[in-house]
């Protein structure tokens, strides 16, 4: 680990490591261009306040893109064993191979596009950096039988990983997805943009699982977009990274889309996760719901901040949030800004949100009737944060999660 | 729809009640901003020298100043050196009693419905009325006086009692606490200067009536409310100003100070000149108010109606530093036509057990942009803080906006933060309903919106939750979304 020093100077230091010839690409440079522009967001900025993320990536060893292709064995990662799945593996941030069981999906890539609507410098170092896209497909009409898997793999030798994909359900499609990282100890800045289309009618159930990469700094641009009709069901489970920023956005873009956005937060140690989760409604007469929970323990830090944004147009809007947060230490910390924008007046939009403790009460009668401290603790958390994953239908991941949260939780 | 129309219409052309102007002879400095100006000001206050340097100190600090840019308002950069940073109306010599004072000017009070002239004492509440930023006359001094209660004009207090000024000034919102608290520092000419020692109730409201009435001019005033151990106060604040075309700025500062056991109560009626329908003209509300919860057990409540100004930015505060203190923010802020509202309040949370809570009710109409922007701020130290926060929207019509930004930060683990808001419309059941019970729908919308600030207004005074009411009726009725 190198030691950081004062005023490194990122914006060189990733300048130099651009690959080779890439800037001559047009999307390349005018990306590029743009990061440089705004520049990594220090202290003044409103949107990474609470996310130091220029202080943070000081910290890390020089960061350098890993150097030519990496072939690795790769194994799955332990949650998904024994089940079948369409797995889709990027290594170093790249893509590498795809195993699919479903014939109904299907993977491509092509060169990066200009982007229009990027606003975050990180979209725009991912583009910089990702000079191609990869794009998954899901048929017309088909529900498919076999769960996405689209999992990271780091092969240690690059500290600067930047995945990019595409994930287009056709019209009237129906798919479970997840996106995980293969454990891993490597001290690696990840700085991942995705993009889920779900079109007209289809159906998603996706789940992010931030677990077992106790040393990766990760800023994750996650946008899905809900056609005419659609339905979508997003669940972010943060439960052990160093420093995470996670950029959420559901752009509600047609009528009669039902969407629900699900995040659960456990930070310990010095830890840092950081939601910040936008919901464009664009279209009216749509639903959208989003629950965000969190634990704060030790020295943590969770933050969230949820955007609601009702256009002009979207009327007869239901638009619903809450936030709720349990600090168990005194040195834990939490920030919250609930963030509600409307322009429609026909609409129905509320937030919610939460600090505080557990209820002694509550306690107390756990402990009178025989339970130890750390299980009633265990089960009164548990009560608290399972709302964040009871809607999952994959009942096989519902059930290793619940597992996980429930031996994170006994640690307390 | 074409009912609703034709109301909304009638609604929207009557005219601001208090656009008049009186024509009274002023006294002002030349246009413009330097350390000249400044000194000018302070020589015609006569000043002592250590408030002088406070001022320079604070223009200095303003020099290398920002305008925010971040509240969720837009208008036209400000020309800093085309406002009139001084206007007194002009008198003879200071009045010695309410016989001496320019009679234009009391019929300029009388006009808005201002008792200046005690034979209205019935009324029982002491005024402090500021003219374009100079304090023209303070009424009840003597009955207050007698219970030790410091009630005059700033410049007075400055002259009579320099060591609680110096002491208070800035004490609580320091002369660089931001841009406007800063300008407000360097120039501000008058204001009210409020002292309740220990252990005295208030016997009556005091209040302030502000008006600015000459054009191009600035009002930068300053009030500094004293409550000593176990004292109470209840304080009032209006404004009005006449129609202009060209916007106008009122930059104030409002500093409570509370000790032990201390409770202020602070309510504003704020009706400055909204601009015209087509968004020409108006006040911009550019206000620092701020308390501090000094003493353990202190308790400082701000309760705001807000209906004029084309720009509202403003942010009463509480500071809990004594353990045991609480604050609590009561607001209903209409915004109607072009009008843009950002407001909200600030709860900082330091001593132990300290609670607050936080109640703003929005109400945006035509064109207008709503925006309630507040932080609880829970310390480390702040071992079982409470809070509660509610704020509410309620929209008018399809091309208004209502927004809410809330921060909530906690570093303490036993504090508990609640926070709720809300967004709708006046349901056409809740119309129905009404309607159906023979209500007609004017008098329905003026229900419900009154029903909907009830919790908010049930805090203000009598004789000001009156006013409050018809300013709601008068702003809104008829406009049913």
């Amino acid at each position: 680990m190198t030691i950081a020093t004062a005023n490194r100077n990122l914006i060189s230091e990733l300048e130099s490591v651009l690959p080779a010839g890439s800037k001559s690409e047009p999307a390349v440079s005018k990306a590029w261009e743009q990061f440089i522009q705004t520049g990594l967001p220090g202290q003044k900025s409103e949107e990474y306040k609470y996310a130091p993320i220029a202080r943070q990536l000081e910290k890390l060893p020089a960061l350098k893109p890993s150097a030519g292709d990496v072939l690795l064995p790769t194994p799955l990662p332990q949650f998904l064993s024994g089940q079948t799945c369409n797995y889709i593996v990027f290594v170093d941030g790249r893509f590498s191979s795809a195993k699919l069981a479903d014939k109904e999906v299907k993977v491509t890539t092509r060169t990066t596009e200009e982007s229009h609507d990027a606003k975050d410098p990180f979209e725009w170092l991912n583009a910089a950096f990702s000079p191609s896209l990869t794009i998954i497909t899901v048929e017309e009409g088909v529900a498919l039988q076999h769960p996405i898997a689209i999992v990271y793999h780091s092969s240690g030798r690059g500290t600067l990983v930047n995945p990019r994909w595409t994930l287009q359900l056709l019209k009237g499609s129906k798919a479970t997805v997840i996106e995980m990282c293969q454990p891993h100890a490597y001290e690696l800045f990840q700085n991942k943009k995705s993009v889920i289309e779900a079109g007209e009618k289809a159906s998603l159930e996706y789940l992010i699982l931030q677990d077992g990469t106790p040393a990766q700094t990760e800023v994750n641009h996650t946008e899905v977009r809900c056609a005419l009709s659609s339905y979508a069901s997003c669940f972010t489970i943060s439960l052990n990274s160093r420093f995470v920023r996670n950029n959420m956005k559901l752009v509600v873009d047609g009528s009669q889309v039902e969407a629900h956005l699900y995040g659960l937060y456990l930070p310990s140690g010095d830890s840092l996760i950081d939601n910040h989760t936008v919901v464009d409604h664009r279209q009216p007469e749509s639903f959208s719901n989003e629950m965000y929970k969190g634990v704060m323990n030790d020295r943590s830090k969770g933050v969230f901040n949820g955007k609601i944004y009702v256009r002009p147009h979207a009327q007869k809007t239901n638009a619903f949030q809450s936030n709720r947060n349990i600090l168990l230490s005194e040195n834990a910390t939490v920030n919250t800004k609930p963030q509600l924008e409307i322009w429609a007046d026909d609409v129905k939009c509320s937030h919610g949100c939460t600090t505080g403790q557990l209820d002694e009460e509550a306690l107390f009668y756990l402990r009178s009737r025989g339970i130890d401290k750390r299980s009633a603790y265990a089960m009164l958390l548990h009560a608290f944060v399972a709302e964040t994953f009871k809607e999952m239908k994959m009942t096989q991941w519902k059930e290793t999660i619940d597992g996980l949260v429930t031996s994170r939780l006994l640690k307390v | 729809m074409a009912k609703d129309n034709q109301i909304l219409e009638e609604i929207t052309s009557r005219e601001y009640e208090h656009g008049w102007t009186a024509n009274l002879e002023a006294d002002s400095a030349p246009k413009g901003l330097n350390e000249d100006i400044v000194r000018f000001i302070s020589r015609k206050k006569q000043e002592p020298d250590w408030l002088l340097e406070w001022r320079l100190k604070a223009y200095r600090a303003w020099l290398t100043m920002k305008e925010p840019r971040w509240p969720n308002v837009t208008y036209p950069a400000i020309d800093y050196q085309d406002i009139i940073y001084y206007s007194a109306p002009k008198q003879k010599a200071a009045p010695g009693s309410l016989e001496e004072v320019d009679p234009e000017l009391l019929k300029t009070f009388e006009k808005l419905g201002i008792s200046l002239t005690e034979q209205k004492r019935l009324t029982g509440i002491a005024v402090d009325a500021v003219l374009d930023s100079v304090s023209v006359a303070t009424t009840f001094k003597e009955k207050l006086g007698e219970l030790g209660i410091i009630f005059c004009s700033f410049s007075e207090a400055v002259k009579e009692h320099p060591e609680l000024v110096k002491k208070y000034l800035g004490s609580v919102v320091p002369m660089q606490d931001n841009y406007f608290a800063a300008l407000n520092s360097a120039v501000f000419s008058d204001g009210s200067f409020c002292y309740i020692p220990k252990g005295v109730r208030c016997p009556m409201e005091l209040s302030t009536y502000f008006r600015i009435n000459a054009a191009k001019t600035g009002q930068f005033e300053r009030t500094l409310i004293v409550a000593d151990e176990d004292s109470y106060v209840s304080y009032l604040e209006g404004c009005t100003a006449p129609m202009r075309d060209e916007h106008q700025l009122h930059a104030a500062v409002v500093e409570i100070y509370a000790m032990k056991s201390a409770h202020v109560k602070y309510s504003t009626v704020q009706n400055w000149y909204p601009g015209s329908k087509e968004g020409v003209g108006g006040i911009y509300n550019f206000v620092t108010k701020r308390g501090l919860c000094a003493g353990d057990h202190s308790k400082i409540s701000w309760t705001q109606v807000e209906t004029g100004s084309a720009i509202t930015w403003k942010y009463p505060s509480c500071v809990l530093k004594g353990d045991y203190s609480s604050g609590e923010f009561y607001s209903v802020a209409v915004t109607n036509n072009h009008q843009q509202a950002d407001t909200g309040t600030k709860m900082i949370h330091i001593g132990k057990n300290t609670r607050s809570r936080i109640v703003s009710k929005g109400i945006s109409a035509g064109l207008s942009q709503n925006s309630y922007r507040g932080q609880v701020h829970v310390l480390k130290r702040a071992i079982n803080a409470r809070n509660f926060s509610q704020c509410d929207s309620l929209l008018m019509g399809d091309r208004c906006g209502a927004h809410t930004f809330p921060y909530i930060d906690v570093e303490n683990s036993t504090a508990r933060v609640e926070h709720e808001a809300t967004t709708s419309k006046i349901g056409e059941d809740q119309i129905f309903y009404c309607r159906q019970r023979g209500i007609d729908e004017e008098a329905a919308v003026a229900l419900i919106v009154n029903g909907y600030a009830k919790e908010v207004l049930n805090q203000l005074p009598m004789e000001f939750a009156v006013e409050a009411q018809k300013l709601l009726a008068l702003t809104l009725e008829g406009s049913v979304g």
